[in-house]
């Protein structure tokens, strides 16, 4: 029903109080947004509360969205604040969940959510899509993302093991990420 | 104008500042300045939103495929042998560092040594005792005094175990011992060279028994070799004729 429309369209229809536009709103979403969180946060589940706390802040100002700028920015914006807001909000409590000493492998590595068939079906097609495209890679760039990713080393340690410039590590890291984005986006599977 | 990662703030970041935002590397004061900038530009924020968004599938590919994954235990021989030579050469190093411990061990085997060598002697001399030729041998009775047939040593019997005498054997004693075994020999002698088909032709030419029957059944090799025992004609006139 909404697959046509794009997403100013269908900020428009939720505008009008559609509740299914902005739910496609949503889907289409939900995976870049929580990334983004995930990115600011490092933790999947504080990612999936901002996530969920970035859209129903969406939802409710709706009617301030005026078309100057694209929906993804106002999306990223209104996640990125959120975060933001969550980071300062457990700075203040000091809670311990987002405390640099914490343990990074509890950090990083989280009992993943119980799926149905067909999300895992989707799940599974797109871990060989990105095992494709991480494998297609210039080498020194793929080199970046398995120390990084994979090893966990620091960009430090990184750049100590391959003789290269620290700035030279982030930035090849960088070209691969950006890399791996043009890949991924040419896929049906982007919109899960 | 603040600086992060060699570009100002008011600027957008750099690569570098939004990989190091990314992995959590970026230094605390300059993390702040960045996310002041980062809630109000929406180019830093579409281009953090998409590395993110790559780095998330990276993550979860890892997470999914590779971190559920033990570590492999790689078994090297070459490695396995230098442990090996690590450890005797740990051994050597122990005590060449600790000259008592070696010296201490040193004489701790040579005194092994000398307590084997004389546990096989002790146990070879005693083999020799055991294998001697027993001249005499002393059931009962006082002890004999030193046979001057032989050097050997006097040994008695007591439970068929034979313990040597050091006293001399008594004059009276080897008589005794003399007389027993002559009478022991007679007798085996007879035993032996009356067969027992020849006992029971005289008995039934005589009509009484020639010599009082074995209570016992005789054994198959109750004989001896060299004698031969077949009934002879001689032997049964002779007996006749002795009767008349």
């Amino acid at each position: 029903m909404f697959i046509d429309l794009s997403d100013e369209q269908l900020v428009e229809l939720a505008v009008s109080r559609d509740a299914e536009a902005f739910g496609e709103i949503v889907k289409r979403w939900e995976r870049k947004i929580f990334a983004l969180c995930f990115g600011m946060l490092g933790r999947e589940d504080d990612a999936r509360d901002a996530a969920q706390e970035a859209f129903i802040a969406a939802y409710r100002n709706l009617s301030k969205f005026r078309g100057e700028a694209k929906v993804s920015s106002w999306l990223h914006r209104i996640a990125v604040n959120q975060c933001l807001t969550t980071k300062r909000r457990a700075k203040t409590r000091s809670e311990d969940f987002l405390d640099e000493d914490k343990n990074e492998e509890e950090r990083y590595f989280v009992a993943p959510e119980k799926l149905s068939p067909s999300r895992t079906t989707e799940a599974n097609e797109r871990l060989t899509l990105v095992r494709q495209a991480v494998t297609s890679l210039p080498s020194d760039l793929r080199q970046i993302i398995v120390m990084k990713e994979f090893e966990d080393m620091t960009f430090q340690e990184i750049s100590e093991t391959l003789e290269v410039p620290l700035s030279t590590v982030k930035s090849r890291l960088y070209t691969a990420l950006k890399q791996l984005r043009m890949k991924l986006e040419r896929t049906p599977l982007e919109i899960t | 104008m603040n600086n992060i990662n060699n570009e100002t703030v008011e600027s957008c970041a750099s690569s570098a500042g939004l990989v190091a935002y990314l992995y959590g590397e970026m230094e605390p004061a300059v993390q702040d300045l960045f996310e002041n900038h980062l809630s109000g530009c929406d180019r830093c924020t579409d281009d953090f939103a998409e590395i993110s968004f790559a780095r998330l599938d990276v993550y979860e590919w890892n997470r999914d495929e590779f971190a559920p994954l033990e570590t492999p235990q790689f078994a090297i021989p070459y490695i396995e042998a230098a442990v090996r030579a690590s450890w005797l050469s740990g051994l050597h190093g122990y005590f060449a560092s600790n000259r008592e411990w070696a010296f201490a061990g040193g004489a701790f085997g040579l005194i092994a040594i000398i307590f084997a060598a004389w546990f096989t002697f002790s146990i070879a001399r005693s083999g020799e005792i055991s294998e001697v030729e027993v001249p005499e041998i002393h059931s009962t009775g006082g002890v004999p005094e030193n046979d001057s047939r032989t050097n050997f040593p006097v040994v008695t019997a007591v439970n068929d175990k034979f313990i040597k005498a050091d006293n001399p054997v008594s004059e009276t004693a080897r008589d005794k011992i003399e007389t027993a075994r002559t009478s022991l020999r007679k007798n085996s002698v007879r035993v032996a060279a009356v067969n027992r088909r020849t006992l029971k032709t005289a008995e039934l030419i005589m009509n009484k028994p020639v010599l009082s029957r074995r209570s016992t059944a005789p054994r198959l090799n109750d004989f001896e070799d060299d004698e031969d025992n077949t009934l002879r004609l001689g032997d049964l006139l002779a007996d006749v004729d002795s009767r008349r």
